[in-house]
């Protein structure tokens, strides 16, 4: 049942690129790259137990690799956009033994300061454009009318992908090493669960994500500079994201993305209230309904049950 | 010569008010375990009420700034007792995101009554003076605030040492839960760091806003600085960041007089050298938790 209307919805969704305006698919294509981003962090922070505040760095760098690969390589940008994943999951294979060297409560800014560097770097080297950016040379190469529409269906299939992987991850074998490992760490190591070793997996695999949407957001910009693309705004709107909906659940993010867009949309006015809005939801929410919406869902579900129990 | 004679008094002088934003930062995890996200901005807000007080008193900005220190220790102290101390537990996640919420609304709201120019507090012809000693100029500024600096280490030092007080923060910071079995309150324990901390970050800041200038976005950058501090210097001692503050003071000075378009690459840079080679830091100890 819960296939059919999922494989449904899907159907529903794959159509809007025929149905939907320009302007309308464009903020369908933003909901969906939002969505991927804070679902990878999710994947991260929910499942592994790691908050980071630099993950607009392997947004960045998926974004940048698919600007300087296909203008340099003839290769098209849609094939590209894996090769980001896989470029923003080296990054992060990279800083794996740096920054897995801090105790969690440090990784966040340690993560922090990684993207900074990153930043710099790539702000001050003319081969990625410098502090002025690069535009998608390769946009030459395709037929520049269907692009909303592919990054529309890509962003889609991404995000179908992190939330349908998420869910195997709940079922797996490995999935049940994760859950242990967020349950109690120590006793999950004392079983002998790598706790190490799943930590970098998920990092790898939430860079691998962020990577992807990057790519597939700035495609669509068809220009990317560093000021745009190292924004730590992407870190903060997935945390925000994560933190509404719920951390460390599947609908989590998907409500959040929801939620945030439609505050964004009613406060589109005044942006600096928007995230002072959006940062007393999140100390509200954590004071006192620390699982979000997803966990108020559950708590409204599960008590008659409770009740029953006495 | 006398290059490498400037780099080092500067990055000494400078260093002193680094370590008093890295204080905060130590302090708190080496009591609770935590960190705070919105170190940064209580500086800068810290910063910006002397500004604002300032403007409407008729008394000398240095006058004001034991003022704006109490009203930093009252609202770290609040946020402690009210906000965070109802989050804490063995994981740190709900506390980080709770500071990092308060990090965002301070910015925020700090951009929307100031505007995002630079400002800087004016404390009159002091700022610029300087004393001449062999042909080499030392500002009374940077001297005074680094004289400051450790005096305040030196006075937290006693503190921490030699009262009662002192004593229950240390036992606090080693066994939080044996300590409470002694009578002693570890909640009231946590909010009294988090005010010393909130206190101590809005001297730094507003120490910074008479060396130099700041903006309401200059709060993340001070988080990092007192991050590196720390991991330079070392957790587990006051004076292992009063180390690191020198440290990574004088990786920023040289670095902007070799490379002045690089901003805190080297200093990042440096943390990054520090994690892989020396993870304990200089001074520290290995910490277990």
């Amino acid at each position: 049942m819960t296939r059919i209307v999922a494989l449904a919805s899907f159907a529903v969704l794959f159509s809007f690129p025929f149905v939907l305006g320009g302007g309308a698919l464009a903020l369908a294509t933003e909901i969906l790259v939002l969505l991927a981003i804070a679902q990878s962090w999710n994947l991260l922070a929910g499942y592994g137990g790691l908050l980071s505040l630099g993950h607009h760095a392997f947004v960045a760098v998926g974004a940048y690799l698919l600007f300087t690969v296909t203008r340099d390589v003839p290769i098209s940008p849609y094939v590209m956009i894996p090769f980001c994943g896989v470029g923003a999951a080296l990054l992060a294979l990279v800083l794996t033994p740096i920054l897995f060297r801090l105790r969690e409560v440090y990784f966040a800014v340690g993560m922090w300061v990684a993207a900074e560097i990153v930043k710099i770097v790539v702000s001050r080297w003319d081969y990625f454009g410098a502090s002025s950016g690069l535009p998608l040379y390769a946009a030459r190469r395709i037929d520049t009318g269907l692009l909303p529409s592919m990054g529309y269906w890509l962003a889609l299939v991404l995000a179908a992908a992190l939330c349908i992987g998420l869910m195997w991850l709940e079922r797996s074998p490995w999935g049940l090493h994760v859950h242990a490992m967020r349950d109690d760490e120590v006793a999950a190591r004392s079983l002998g669960v790598k706790t190490d070793r799943i930590k970098a997996a998920l990092f790898i695999l939430s860079a691998a994500g962020c990577g992807m949407a990057g790519a597939i957001g700035f495609m669509g910009s068809l220009y990317v500079s560093p000021i745009a693309a190292f924004d730590i705004n992407w870190t903060v709107y997935a945390i925000f994201i994560c933190v509404i909906g719920g951390l460390g659940s599947i609908r989590g993010p998907v409500l959040g993305v929801l939620l945030f867009i439609a505050l964004r949309e009613t406060l589109s006015a005044t942006p600096g209230w928007n995230l002072i809005a959006l940062g007393l939801i999140a100390i509200a929410l954590m004071m006192f309904a620390p699982k979000g919406l997803s966990g108020l869902i559950t708590r409204f579900q599960t008590r008659p049950m409770a009740t029953n129990k006495g | 010569m006398s290059i490498a004679f400037d780099i080092l008094i500067n990055g000494l002088f400078l260093g002193g008010l680094y370590a008093l934003f890295g204080l905060g930062l130590t302090l708190i995890f080496g009591v609770m375990r935590i960190a705070n996200i919105a170190h940064g901005e209580i500086a800068i807000a810290g910063a910006l009420a002397l500004f604002t007080l300032g403007a409407e008193l008729p008394v000398h900005p240095l006058v004001l700034m034991p003022v704006v220190f109490a009203l930093a220790f009252g609202v770290g102290w609040a946020l402690q007792s009210q906000l965070v101390n109802k989050v804490l537990s063995p994981d740190p996640m709900p506390a980080l995101l709770l500071t990092f919420g308060l990090s965002v609304v301070l910015q925020n709201l700090m951009v929307e009554l100031y505007g995002a120019n630079n400002r800087s507090i004016d404390i009159g012809p002091v700022k610029t003076a300087s004393l001449e000693i062999g042909g080499f100029t030392l500002g009374y500024l940077p001297l005074a605030i680094f004289l400051l600096a450790l005096g305040l280490f030196g006075l937290l030092h006693l503190g921490l040492q030699r009262t009662r007080l002192g004593r229950a923060i240390r036992a606090t910071a080693q066994d939080g839960d044996i300590v409470a079995l002694f009578g002693i309150r570890q909640r009231r324990i946590f909010a009294l760091v988090m005010a010393l901390a909130a206190g101590f970050a809005a001297l730094a800041g507003m120490l910074l806003a008479m060396r130099s200038t700041i903006t309401p976005f200059s709060g993340a950058e001070r988080l990092l600085i007192a991050f590196e501090v720390i991991v330079i210097g070392g957790l587990g001692s006051i004076w292992a960041s009063y180390l690191g503050g020198i440290a990574l003071a004088l990786v920023h000075v040289a670095s902007f007089y070799f490379d002045p378009a690089s901003g805190l690459l080297y200093g990042h840079l440096t943390l990054l050298l520090f994690l892989l080679l020396r993870p304990q830091g200089i001074a520290g100890k290995v910490v277990t938790r």
